[in-house]
């Protein structure tokens, strides 16, 4: 079974994002302790765990937002650790935080005309498609950022970074307090992320979330990857995994 | 004659037109040290210094290249922002990651040295500086008496302000400015080059301020001593709009000019007081200032 995954992933091509052995401080206490994952191209990777095992921190040590790491970080087969943090984004790597970061001083177009194009490469979006896909975004462009309701605002999060033409997306928590309805509006977001050919690393509590739209799982405790399956191994896991994850 | 509330109009007027000019620094010089503070969260105390810095930029430019008022008032505000550029670039930003009161107490040092340096080379007793010709008649009319150009410093401090507000708020890098104002990292990790950002809205700060200080030079006299004059007042100023808030500044800066002047009228004693009365009163009542958020 182990090997037909193997087999599956690497079908894919090589490694987009390649971490191995990835150490993390903040300040002098030490966060992560030798993460090992991958990302192929295309795939939508699910990083599970309990509550402050280190997924967020994860994924702001990939970014760069955390600073003093080592280990390996390739992306695309470059180097990125070294990178100054706006270079990062550069590379093709976009990021949406668990709080959102929605700018309250700015109107929602300002927010999604934001980050700057990383490529055209044909992944990005455009303002019209996006407002096509997001019509409530269209009818509110000009209010302030933060006065959209929660599930708006990780619409908005999420799809400024769609605008970008990054092909990798750092996602972390995307249906944290969310209502059910909307988390299955995020849940069509980023299945349709996967058709357009994005690669995701998903960051997720709500694990029945997860298991509908990830195609690799990796499972962390303290700091570490304990434990990584494809979603065909799921069945097969699901007790293992309720113990891990404390549900 | 006309009087209000027992004093001549044309006195009331020609004080309301002082306080206006005050005012018009107060605020060109409170915008910057808002700017500046609402990135990179430095009080700048070195403000007063580049203030005095663009006065004698444009004094030497004059005295040196035969440099005209016109030209001084284009070229010295650039001087002074790219003064202000390399002293964020290789001094300042080692600072952003100690504790705020570094940058304070460095800024502080350098206001001194600055101070020190000009009264070392030209003397404590200032230089004259002429406003243009074509500035220097007045107008008279039933009611008010304006120096033209003590009118043009009004005119032109407003266009500035409502031009920097109009870049910050209107334009794509003000939007990069705001949202860097937030939240810096996260604009960092969208590609944003927040780094020079950063020194761009030092050196446009600075800028600023030595718009003012050319400005100034015809009103005062250019010394090396007009800057630290002038900060603590603009602190004062800062304080009272809130900090970090830009119509804020921008607005406390007249206001309290025209509250200056009218006591000068009224109440001349307490007239070098009524802005730290003030501030002393708002910051009792609504910490955040004026235009500031609650938090």
């Amino acid at each position: 079974m182990n090997d037909t995954c193997v087999t599956t992933r690497e079908a894919r091509g090589s490694q987009q994002l390649k971490v191995r052995g990835l150490e993390a401080w903040y300040r002098e206490s030490q966060a992560l302790y030798g993460v090992d994952l991958d990302v192929y191209p295309g795939e939508t990777v699910s990083l599970l765990g309990r509550n402050g095992v280190g997924k967020t921190t994860t994924l702001r040590s990939l970014m760069g937002i955390v600073r003093k790491r080592t280990g390996t970080v390739e992306f695309d087969q470059q180097s990125i650790l070294r990178l100054p943090l706006h270079r990062v984004a550069r590379t093709g790597i976009g990021f949406v935080p668990e709080e959102r970061g929605i700018f309250a001083s700015l109107n929602v177009e300002e927010n999604l005309m934001l980050p700057p194009l990383v490529a055209r490469n044909g992944k990005e979006m455009s303002l019209d498609e996006i407002y096509t896909l997001f019509p409530n975004l269209l009818e509110r462009r000009y209010s302030p950022g933060t006065k959209l309701s929660g599930g708006e605002q990780q619409m908005l999060a999420i799809a400024r970074i769609l605008r970008t033409g990054v092909s990798l997306i750092l996602l972390d928590e995307p249906t944290e307090g969310l209502a059910p309805v909307i988390v299955n509006r995020i849940g069509e977001m980023l299945r349709a992320l996967k058709a357009h050919g994005l690669s995701v690393l998903l960051v997720e509590q709500n694990f029945r979330f997860a298991a509908r739209i990830a195609d690799h799982f990796y499972v962390m405790d303290q700091g570490e990857i304990i434990d990584s399956f494809a979603v065909a191994e799921l069945p097969g896991r699901r007790e293992a995994l309720n113990k891990a994850l404390g549900v | 004659m006309t009087m209000i509330f027992g004093v001549p109009l044309v006195v009331l007027t020609g004080q309301v037109m002082i306080g206006l000019i005050n005012g018009s620094f107060y605020a060109l010089l409170s915008l910057g040290l808002a700017v500046i503070f609402g990135l990179l969260r430095v009080v700048n105390f070195a403000h007063g210094a580049f203030y005095m810095l663009g006065a004698f930029v444009a004094w030497m430019l004059g005295q040196y290249l035969g440099l005209g008022y016109w030209g001084s008032l284009l070229i010295a505000p650039i001087i002074v922002g790219l003064a202000g550029a390399l002293v964020e670039r290789t001094m300042l930003r080692r600072l952003y990651d100690l504790d705020h009161l570094y940058g304070l107490l460095f800024t502080f040092g350098l206001a001194l040295l600055l101070e020190g340096v000009f009264q070392h080379l030209y003397g404590v007793s200032g230089k004259p500086f002429s406003a243009p010709v074509e500035m220097r008649g007045v107008v008279r009319t039933d009611f008010v008496t304006v120096p033209v150009y003590r009118g043009w410093v009004v005119v032109a401090s407003l266009l500035i302000c409502f031009g920097t507000w109009a870049l910050i708020e209107k334009t794509k890098i003000g939007s990069y400015l705001r949202a860097a104002t937030e939240d810096s990292i996260l604009v960092q990790a969208f590609g944003v080059n927040v780094p020079l950002l950063l020194t761009l809205t030092y050196a446009f700060g600075c800028g600023l301020a030595g718009i003012a200080g050319v400005l100034a030079a015809p009103i005062f006299q250019v010394s090396p001593t007009m800057g630290s004059n002038m900060i603590i007042i603009i602190f004062a100023v800062v304080v009272v709009g809130g900090m970090g808030s830009i119509l804020g500044a921008i607005a406390t800066g007249y206001l309290l000019g025209l509250v200056e002047g009218l006591t000068k009228v009224f109440y001349p004693e307490a007239a070098n007081i009524a802005i730290f009365v003030i501030m002393a009163i708002v910051l009792l009542l609504r910490p955040a200032g004026l235009f500031g958020k609650e938090n």
